[in-house]
């Protein structure tokens, strides 16, 4: 007999529920899929990372250039082959873009470079290495981690094939010193990469010049008692990246605050975490976030992306004044509002220190290219990489201020961003914990903010985990 | 080709062919050297036995010994039970293992729950196949993607503004509250991931449920109606005692599945505001910290917390063969 014969009537009717449950699935997915796509901010500001594929052109001279330069690399061998395995942590446009730079490379030497984009790529090269089989060239914004690389023993010295006092020549002996490992020049700076205060030039009626962090928290207490917008917008969540932001914000506070060297001796481990004036940086920092001075508070920092905080500059009404990040800022806000032009619709300024004895630094984290190989297409790569050409070309995206001193200011695209690169060049150029922590530590850092922010009281427990995550590091691991 | 195109062809035709040429030269060896069919019988047994167990023992006793020999160690010492005492003592380390029992203990009965009754009652409905689809579909999607979708869900907009989130948007719009952060206001964040499994696995539960249900003999049912049970009496007495071995399989499955669960954790909060788990932080302290001493002291905890159900499967699965 088949069941259907055998089903009662008290079953069809529980039918109903099943319908409603069926129904309240496929809403939730549906609705799922579509607030996806109708978050606003979540769709326009992904500008920098999930564009689609495009193409790119770059001036025909500085094109040239670059080729003349990468055949110089090779020694003089166009036919040279091979291939270049090169791997980082950024994808999407960016992604497409590098390729795009690297193309003048292949041209002029037939050495194809395999960019493989991971969003974990510490730890695939860690892996890579463990297996015996790392890539050619890698990419980190830390100098810490060519510190890690260093102590496996697998890290190739650039001496060999580049000239050590050329090299401080172009980006500056301060530089040369921070990639330069045991007396041996381990690392090539890409971007120095700052921390700028922007804001909407149109609707902005606070202090733009000589205006230092407490000033500034001090301005936006009492734009709060005046009922304006929120002063800032910070936005946390980047996955396993979420804070870093809210970490080189610290950093340069307490760069201009403190000075290059203090930070510069946080990021070596040679001052404590746990020390007065850092758990005095981070309580202020922190305090922002419940006391107001935060668009959306805690929780909203807390689980929005980073990338769209620059855009809450231009809606109606304005969600905050404020954002503080990296020269990348322009391209995020120009790719979700193309009207947009930088300089003439939104500007920055740098901050300065509260004590106007101290020099001003010009705070950055690095973004460093090693090597794991030193056959000759790689050798030829990081030639490459270090001159004055390919750096100019990758200056001339505008995405980026360059380490290399010698890249022309004019081929910055848009004053802003040559505002940027000449701020750089006055100032000490100075790399600050984010940059030269390990990712051990990094993520302990990265972690203590978030739990702070969530919950102040737990601030001091959290700033002690680091010291503790840093002195195990510093006695070579568990 | 490349190189590790090679090695791939290689392995993927070589080993076929090497397995083959092994069976027939074992056969062989066993033709030439037994004389009785007993005799013959036990070293044809023994030589098959040899291939699965190098490769048994290659990918899964060499890395588990190794792993427990690492767990003894630090880097100054070949021999301790520190990275253990740390693993106990250590207060995140015993959050993330609390974490992974609370994941053992709530998601599989909240999944089973939910697949048993979709079973039950999908089984009375004209339109089984078409609810079946709706809520198998989870399964289709990747684990990184579902908590994706589900950070969407979990979505929060300040107070006072337009709430993007579906929860947000419901909970606002029916309670008029504020907003909640679910993927941070503790303990319900732990709440708000595991409900991610139970969407997951839901329809998985749900379709070998509604299998067994539809294996009971349409005998018992009609038998347990003419005597005029009731659909409770029906459920109690003959669905759910049939169903039972299947519902240990589905709950086998879905308690390993919570003990080892990473990538709901890692995507949404990356083991941040008291939602690490055990396979996060053996991630973190491998792959972060790159410490592979108490990262495996981690994965032999896991692995000591789920051999009870390793066993218990295995007791069962032996009783139901008749071994």
């Amino acid at each position: 007999m088949n069941r259907q014969h055998v089903r009662g009537i008290a079953g069809w009717r529980r039918s109903r529920s099943i319908r409603a449950g069926a129904a309240l699935l496929l809403a939730g997915v549906l609705a799922a899929c579509g607030s996806q796509g109708a978050t606003p901010t979540a769709a326009s500001g992904s500008g920098s990372s999930a564009a689609p594929a495009q193409s790119f052109t770059f001036d025909p001279k500085l094109v040239a250039d670059a080729q003349k330069a990468a055949l110089d690399a090779a020694g003089g061998k166009s036919d040279l082959g091979g291939t270049v395995d090169f791997v980082w942590g950024t994808g999407g446009a960016e992604n497409d873009r590098l390729k795009a730079l690297l193309q003048p490379f292949t041209d002029a030497t037939g050495v194809a470079v395999n960019v493989e984009s991971v969003s974990n790529s510490g730890q695939v090269i860690q892996t890579r290495l463990q297996a015996g089989n790392p890539p050619d060239v890698a990419l980190d914004t830390s100098l810490g981690a060519v510190q890690e690389y260093y102590r496996t023993g697998k890290l190739v010295p650039l001496d060999g094939f580049i000239d050590k006092s050329s090299f401080a020549q172009a980006f500056g002996q301060g530089q040369a010193d921070a990639v330069t490992i045991d007396g041996k020049l381990y690392a090539i700076p890409g971007a120095a990469q700052g921390v700028e205060v922007w804001y909407n030039k149109k609707l902005y009626k606070g202090p733009t010049e000589n205006v230092s962090y407490p000033q500034l928290v001090q301005w936006g207490q009492d734009e709060l008692k005046a009922g304006h917008p929120a002063p800032f917008c910070i936005n946390l969540e980047q996955a396993a990246a979420s804070a870093n932001n809210a970490f080189v914000q610290i950093d340069n506070i307490m760069a201009q605050e403190y000075g290059a060297d203090f930070i510069h001796k946080l990021g070596t481990g040679d001052i404590k975490y746990d020390s007065d004036q850092v758990k005095t940086a981070f309580k202020n920092y922190i305090d922002m976030f419940s006391n107001g001075l935060v668009y959306g508070g805690a929780n909203a920092a807390l689980t929005t992306p980073i990338k769209d905080a620059p855009l809450n500059l231009f809606t109606d009404p304005q969600n905050c004044q404020l954002v503080m990040w990296g020269p990348f800022t322009p391209g995020i806000i120009t790719a979700a509002n193309p009207n947009l032009k930088p300089g003439q619709d939104f500007d920055y300024f740098q901050l300065v220190p509260s004590n106007a004895g101290q020099p001003s630094s010009f705070y950055t984290w690095g973004w460093e290219t090693f090597a794991f190989s030193d056959s000759p297409q790689t050798q030829a790569f990081m030639k490459y990489w270090a001159s004055k050409e390919f750096q100019s070309l990758v200056a001339s995206t505008g995405a980026y201020v360059m380490a290399n001193q010698q890249v022309d200011l004019g081929v910055y695209p848009n004053d802003t961003i040559r505002g940027i690169a000449q701020d750089q060049r006055q100032s000490d150029v100075v790399i600050g914990p984010y940059g030269l922590e390990p990712s051990s530590v990094r993520n302990v850092v990265l972690s203590a903010i978030m739990t702070s922010v969530a919950d102040p009281s737990q601030l001091d427990g959290e700033l002690e985990k680091i010291d503790q995550a840093y002195q195990t590091f510093l006695d070579g691991g568990n | 080709m490349s190189s590790g195109w090679a090695i791939a062809a290689a392995v993927t035709i070589g080993f076929p062919i090497a397995l083959i040429a092994y069976v027939r030269l074992s056969e062989a060896a066993v033709n030439a050297a037994a004389r009785g069919a007993r005799t013959a019988e036990r070293m044809r047994v023994a030589l098959w036995l040899i291939p699965a167990m190098i490769i048994i023992g290659t990918v899964l006793f060499y890395p588990l010994i190794q792993t427990i020999v690492l767990s003894l160690q630090t880097k100054d010492s070949a021999f301790t039970f520190d990275n253990y005492a740390w693993a106990v003592t250590d207060p995140a380390q015993v959050r993330s293992i609390v974490n992974s029992l609370l994941w053992v203990a709530v998601v599989p009965v909240m999944v089973l729950v939910v697949g048993l009754v979709f079973a039950v009652l999908s089984d009375r409905v004209r339109y089984e196949k078409l609810a079946r689809l709706a809520i198998i579909t989870p399964c289709a999607i990747s684990m990184t993607a579902s908590t994706i979708i589900w950070a969407s869900i979990y979505r929060y907009s300040p107070p006072g503004t337009a709430q993007t989130g579906l929860a947000n948007a419901l909970y606002v719009g029916i309670t008029g509250n504020n907003p909640i952060a679910w993927t941070i206001q503790q303990p319900l964040n732990n709440l708000a991931l595991m409900l991610i499994g139970l969407w997951a696995w839901m329809g998985f539960a749900a379709l070998l449920l509604s299998a067994a249900v539809k294996g009971i003999p349409v005998e018992i049912v009609e038998a347990a109606r003419v005597d005029g049970v009731s659909e409770w009496q029906l459920f109690r007495h003959i669905t759910f005692p049939q169903i039972v071995p299947t519902m240990g399989v589905v709950l086998t499955l879905l308690v390993v599945w919570a003990l080892k669960v990473f990538d709901i954790v890692f995507v949404l909060t990356q083991g941040n505001y008291g939602t690490a788990v055990l396979g996060m932080n053996i991630y973190s302290q491998l792959f972060v910290n790159q410490n592979p001493y108490r990262g495996s002291t981690l994965a032999v905890i896991l692995l000591v917390l789920a051999l009870p159900i390793i066993w218990l499967n295995l007791r069962r699965i032996r009783r139901d063969v008749g071994v």
